[in-house]
């Protein structure tokens, strides 16, 4: 036996041992030579299996934990990640479940450590949430919120693929996960099925960041081959293109129960990506709106130019669809090429009707534009000692809270940001005088509310007092329409004294406006209706870029 | 004063228990139990047949178990805890047989299980069969000492290699990877050889 073959052995008896799953036919047809040393590891496979799921039987029978880790209750082992074995457990002190993630050893600690701190560093309802990383008897853990719930993977394996309104419902949700990732800097890396639970009740959890790095982290290649995006296998740095990909691939399989570009192995599938192969979702499911299925199209197009520019741009396409009237998907002579990929003309007809119908119907967050994008990245973000968080739909915040928001802008533009109130009273927070900053607003990266005579400046939250509203327009030329408003809503302040340590510090916004208790249910009213005026000036043909971003402000705030 | 190391420290007391045991103090004998007892009962709740897995029935004969075990404490040297828990094991193994064998002698019972043969056996028999873990449990006879135990303890007590190192020994929880994977290895070859 040479000594790749012990190699071989060695690393299939770990697998064995650390419960990893193993393609064994597969192991066998790559090393005959090893196949009965492989077949007698696949029944010692079998019995250790068993054995594991007699005990966690027990584990469950009895509510007893079968060991402890720190101050945690062990309770029962639940499932494997990429890089560690994931067990249920109880934190005794705060008296609630916990899901126990335990570093497999062999594993490196520091790659274990900044998942954990690359978890924690995004605060959002449909991401997996972190409550610590430690280290106990030399062995590394880190703790999360218990997801009670089901894989999509197992969801689509036990009742099929779904609707097009649940897939796309699924898909906003991640849309608002992976745009959470990436304003906090992050990539995830491993989007797809096995990796998102949909918890009992509903909510959609996008968890497993093993695979996660840092914007432009070129970093290892890892995720399935059948969603990672093809720009990857050539070396391109990890990108929020490259999620979006992984999350076209998703809704795909959620669609069809296939992925566009499936294979036998690495080779095939890299061959296909090169010789444009992937199998049109409409192909898949005709019945399938025509709508979805050219998102799904534009999500995995194989540029990455071709893509979303955006999770954000993402989720405003599927919102449009799901809020709108959806249409068969129509046997088109022609309407698509033989390929059947998103076309970005294609694209923008079908998102101009759609745009208007979601206006009328009342819509969330949605990017009205003709052309590129004027703003991108877009970012409401709370101000902590701590660092920036981003902040998303349903965020809370509470007085004393210092916000900002960050954007690219492609091209010099007209920026407008304003804020109404559970009363229905509205802000003007951008333009205002006194900043040092005006429109129309240069090119590149900007953030708002900026500085007043050098000295960076945010928005400082006043008083508690339910749904709290934002809206950001951005535009190439001055916009009327709004200025006329702007003018005459109350403006934040920025008259008063500016300092790091002071306790008035930041922009103040409407003292006394917030109230205690909701007057009616405001909604963001002023603002719907604003945007609602803008969808029918882009209508006649004038551009703007927009998005709302709805908060709860209460007296402590709860992330 | 330094502290011993913890590894030191955990063999120490268990070691130091026994002893204590032996010397008939029954406080030693309650942390010996229950230190060991919610192992031993998971691991014998997959043991189990079916009728006999309610779990007052696996507490009682597992603390049965238990407690003979060290009533012949006398009989046992360890030379390191993994081996007092491959000892236990094997006491609360021949403890589910007598029990298996006393049922299958008692009226009424080989009727039930004629009726409803699952009953019979055992959640690690359900799964992959009797004959499978027959042939398991031979292939484990057959492995040196020090690879039975490292089997034993990580395959069916689910134990870390933190764990294992300590109990076996180990300078680090790699060493004791490593000696699992090589103790898999040749339970894969003993294994093969004994099941076709």
């Amino acid at each position: 036996m040479t000594t790749d073959h012990d190699r071989e052995l060695q690393r299939l008896a770990e697998a064995v041992s650390d419960s990893t799953s193993v393609d064994w036919d597969d192991e066998s047809g790559a090393h005959p030579a090893l196949d009965p040393a492989i077949q007698g590891l696949r029944k010692v496979e079998a019995v250790a299996s068993a054995f594991r799921r007699a005990s966690v039987g027990a584990s469950e029978n009895t509510g007893r934990a079968v060991r402890s880790w720190g101050h945690l209750e062990v309770l029962e082992l639940v499932g494997e990640g990429s890089f560690g074995v994931v067990y249920r457990a109880h934190d005794p002190l705060l008296d609630r479940g916990v899901a126990l993630k335990l570093r497999r050893e062999g594993s490196s600690n520091r790659q274990f450590i900044e998942e954990g701190r690359r978890l924690a560093r995004v605060r959002h309802p449909n991401v997996l949430t972190v409550h610590g990383v430690d280290v106990h008897d030399d062995q590394v853990g880190m703790w999360t919120e218990l997801v009670d719930g089901r894989t999509l993977r197992e969801i689509v394996a036990d009742q099929g693929p779904m609707d097009s309104n649940e897939a796309v419902a699924i898909g906003i949700d991640l849309s608002r996960a992976l745009a959470a990732v990436h304003e906090g800097g992050l990539i995830h890396g491993d989007v797809k099925a096995s990796n998102v639970f949909r918890e009992t009740g509903g909510r959609i959890v996008l968890g497993d960041f093993g695979s996660a790095s840092e914007l432009d982290s070129t970093g290892r290649l890892s995720g399935s081959p059948v969603s990672v995006a093809p720009e990857r296998f050539a070396g391109a740095a990890a990108a929020p293109a490259s999620d979006i990909y992984s999350l076209g691939v998703l809704i795909y399989f959620l669609l069809s129960g296939h992925y566009p570009v499936e294979g036998d192995d690495l080779a095939t599938i890299l061959e296909r990506h090169k010789t444009d192969g992937s199998v049109p979702l409409d192909e898949r499911r005709p019945e399938i709106p025509a709508e979805v299925a050219d998102i799904v199209h534009r999500a995995t197009a194989t540029d990455p130019g071709q893509r979303f520019a955006s999770a954000a741009d993402l989720e405003g396409a599927l919102t449009a669809v799901i809020d709108g009237p959806t249409e068969p998907h129509p046997a088109r002579e022609g309407d698509f090429p033989p390929d059947k990929r998103w076309r970005p003309r294609k694209w923008l007809v079908a998102f101009a009707v759609v745009a208007v119908v979601v206006g009328l119907a009342g819509w969330r967050a949605i990017s009205l534009r003709t052309s590129a994008p004027l703003v991108t990245e877009a970012t409401l973000l709370l101000d902590t000692p701590d660092g920036p968080i981003a902040l998303q739909d349903g965020a809370s915040i509470a007085p004393g809270d210092r916000l900002y928001l960050e954007f690219e802008l492609s091209a010099p533009g007209h920026v407008y940001v304003a804020n109404e109130d559970e009363a229905g009273e509205v802000f003007t927070l951008f333009p205002i005088p006194g900043l040092d900053l005006e429109n129309p607003l240069p090119e590149g990266r900007i953030r708002l509310p900026g500085a007043i005579d050098g000295e960076v400046n945010d928005w400082r939250v006043t008083s508690a007092g339910g749904t709290e509203t934002f809206l950001v327009v951005a535009s190439p030329e001055p916009v009327a329409e709004i200025e006329s408003h702007f003018a005459s809503w109350t403006a934040a302040s920025a008259s008063r004294p500016v300092s790091p340590s002071s306790e008035t510090e930041g922009l103040v916004r409407g003292v006394g406006a917030l109230s205690a208790a909701p007057l009616s249910n405001g909604d963001g009213n002023r603002l719907a209706e604003l945007q609602r005026r803008l969808s029918e000036l882009e209508g006649r043909g004038r551009s703007f870029w927009s998005r709302r971003f709805v908060l709860q402000s209460g007296s402590n705030r709860s992330q | 004063m330094r502290n011993p190391p913890q590894d030191e420290s955990k063999i120490e007391s268990t070691a130091r228990l026994l002893g204590r045991v032996r010397d008939g103090d029954e406080a030693a004998r309650e942390r010996l139990v229950s230190r060991y007892l919610p192992l031993i009962r998971r691991w014998a709740h997959g043991r189990l047949p079916n009728y006999a897995r309610d779990i007052s029935d696996t507490d009682d004969l597992v603390q049965v178990a238990l407690l003979r075990a060290l009533n012949r404490v006398e009989d046992f040297v360890p030379r390191h805890e993994g081996a007092f828990l491959a000892y236990l094991r094997s006491i609360v193994l021949n403890s589910v047989r007598d029990e298996l064998r006393r049922v299958a002698r008692r009226p009424g019972r080989g009727q039930l299980s004629d009726e409803h043969p699952a009953s019979g056996l055992s959640l690690v028999e359900q799964a992959i069969g009797r004959e499978a873990l027959e042939a398991y449990e031979t292939a484990l006879s057959k492995l040196a000492t020090d690879h039975q135990e490292a089997v034993i303890m990580r395959i069916e007590f689910g134990c870390t290699y933190r764990e294992i190192a300590d109990a076996v020994g180990k300078p680090t929880a790699n060493a004791a990877r490593m000696t699992v994977s090589r103790a898999l290895i040749r339970l894969a070859e003993e294994i093969d050889d004994h099941r076709p």
